[in-house]
């Protein structure tokens, strides 16, 4: 992987840096690569730091400003949240999930539920939840992040419910009742009743709900 | 010191009086002192599936509202010295009894007997409350519909918060028929929602309504094919192990011809 690259995307130009690296070396990497691409940025543009795992503290955070500061660019913000310290919780973290395969590492605060979900239980929390069982029919398991069930899931999964798109269901056994995905909601086909075999993960891409299986050969 | 178990399924009309009549009265043949409790106040059945409807002189309510004693409530059955009948009240409704009252009756009936099984009523409301607040064990009855796994579903979630762990399940009126031409749910299906210990299952028989009618619990006929498939659960209750009865059986022609001419095969 390449200490320092450059993506564009909806929201702007985004400044990826390996979380390998020590932060002192990422500084100097971060501006060698900003001489070299000079032109390409062109003046007071301000980009997205993607420091993937790496939790950027305050104090980095203000070395980081002045670096691109100084040379005639702005941080628009950080990913994930800059570390502020006695701070609340930040907002949960979704990297791009079709271009980062370590989305599942990467990401804020996680519930993680030991034991089966029966009809009636719900389950609501402001991050990713994990499901070591099944999610039974009539049970609801309603997320702000990811849904992960290591498991049946039969019931009802709102995934990103507060809008995010980049939200992800993933089930050992992908049957639910209903999938809901941000503003999207899906259900299976009427008089069909597909078992899947093997493991499977709903995302939204381009505008809807697609259902893939996870293990791709 | 008895055992407390609960009989609940959630859903309406799956069985739970008929299994509770037939385990009770399957276990008092074992030769163990069994009381059973009906909790369905207002639409009390247990006493007519049992035949005892017309001894009845106090009643749950009763008890616990201090009208009578504990001993006097209690109706013994025709047909075992061990078996006893405490029947619900059925022109009150369930707010006449509370949770408290019922943990204490449990406390006090668990005293004297081996079992105490407790009848619950369907729905999940203060009637479910009280029939689960004395239990420490609970049988759950399904029949083999989607509906009436999910009420079992939501059964078994709610008994876990309110800390009855391992409740075990009796799958009633299987038609084996139906289930091999893929008509019907089959036992892994459900059990596979579920997840819960099986305790038994009782196929699909007409002498239940016969039984039930007479007020003769089908467990004391020998050619009732229910009615073994009780006895097995009832030694199962016990914790004595005995294998699923064979489904599949059909009644051979020489058995069916000695069945018609009046002799018991």
């Amino acid at each position: 992987m390449e200490p320092v690259t450059f993506k564009g995307n909806r929201e702007g130009v985004v400044v990826q840096l390996n979380s390998n690296l020590s932060f002192e070396e990422l500084c100097t990497k971060v501006e060698a690569k900003i001489k070299s691409a000079d032109s390409f940025l062109g003046n007071n543009t301000e980009v997205i730091i993607n420091s993937g795992s790496v939790v950027f503290d305050d104090g980095q955070a203000q070395k980081l400003r002045g670096l691109f500061n100084s040379m005639g660019l702005g941080i628009k913000k950080f990913i994930p949240e800059v570390n502020q310290q006695g701070g609340e919780a930040n907002d949960m973290f979704i990297p791009e999930v079709i271009e980062d395969d370590n989305y599942l590492l990467a990401q804020g605060s996680t519930l993680m539920v030991r034991k089966n979900l029966r009809s009636g239980q719900t389950i609501f929390h402001e991050g990713t939840v994990i499901i070591l069982g099944d999610v039974n029919p009539g049970a609801e398991v309603i997320a702000l992040g990811h849904i992960l069930v290591l498991g049946n899931l039969r019931g009802i999964a709102h995934a990103g419910a507060r809008g995010d798109t980049r939200a992800v269901v993933f089930a050992s056994r992908l049957q639910p009742t209903q999938l809901r995905i941000a503003d999207f909601i899906t259900r299976a086909p009427d008089g069909e009743i597909l078992v899947p075999s093997e493991p499977e993960i709903a995302r939204i891409k381009n505008g809807m709900v697609v259902i893939e299986k996870y293990l791709q050969k | 010191m008895g055992e407390v178990i609960v009989i609940t399924s959630g859903k309406g009309g799956v069985g739970k009086t008929t299994t509770t009549a037939n385990i009770g009265t399957g276990l008092a043949a074992l030769g163990n002192k069994v009381v059973l409790i009906d909790t369905d106040i207002g639409l009390r059945n247990l006493d007519v599936v049992m035949g005892l409807e017309n001894r009845i002189v106090y009643d749950l309510v009763d008890v616990t509202q201090g009208h009578c004693r504990l001993k006097q409530a209690l109706i013994k059955d025709k047909r075992f010295d061990g078996l006893f009948l405490l029947p619900a009240a059925q022109t009150k409704d369930k707010t006449a009894v509370s949770i408290e009252d019922m943990k204490k009756l449990c406390s006090e009936l668990q005293e004297e007997f081996d079992y105490v099984l407790v009848d619950c009523p369907a729905g999940i409301e203060q009637g479910f409350k009280n029939a689960i607040a004395g239990a420490e064990r609970a049988i759950i009855v399904t029949t083999p519909e989607v509906s009436a796994v999910r009420d079992a579903d939501r059964i078994v979630g709610l008994l876990e918060a309110n800390g009855l762990r391992g409740p075990q399940l009796i799958i009633n009126r299987i038609r084996p028929d139906m289930v091999k031409r893929g008509d019907m749910m089959n036992i892994e299906d459900m059990l596979d929602i579920l997840a819960i210990e099986l305790l038994g299952v009782v196929p699909e028989d007409e002498y239940i309504v016969v039984s039930t009618n007479k007020g003769e619990p089908a467990v004391l006929d020998m050619d009732s094919r229910a009615g073994q498939a009780y006895r097995n659960i009832s030694k199962r209750v016990t914790g004595e192990q005995v294998s699923l009865i064979d489904l599949e059986y059909e009644e051979g022609l020489v058995k069916k011809l000695k069945r018609l001419l009046g002799l018991k095969g």
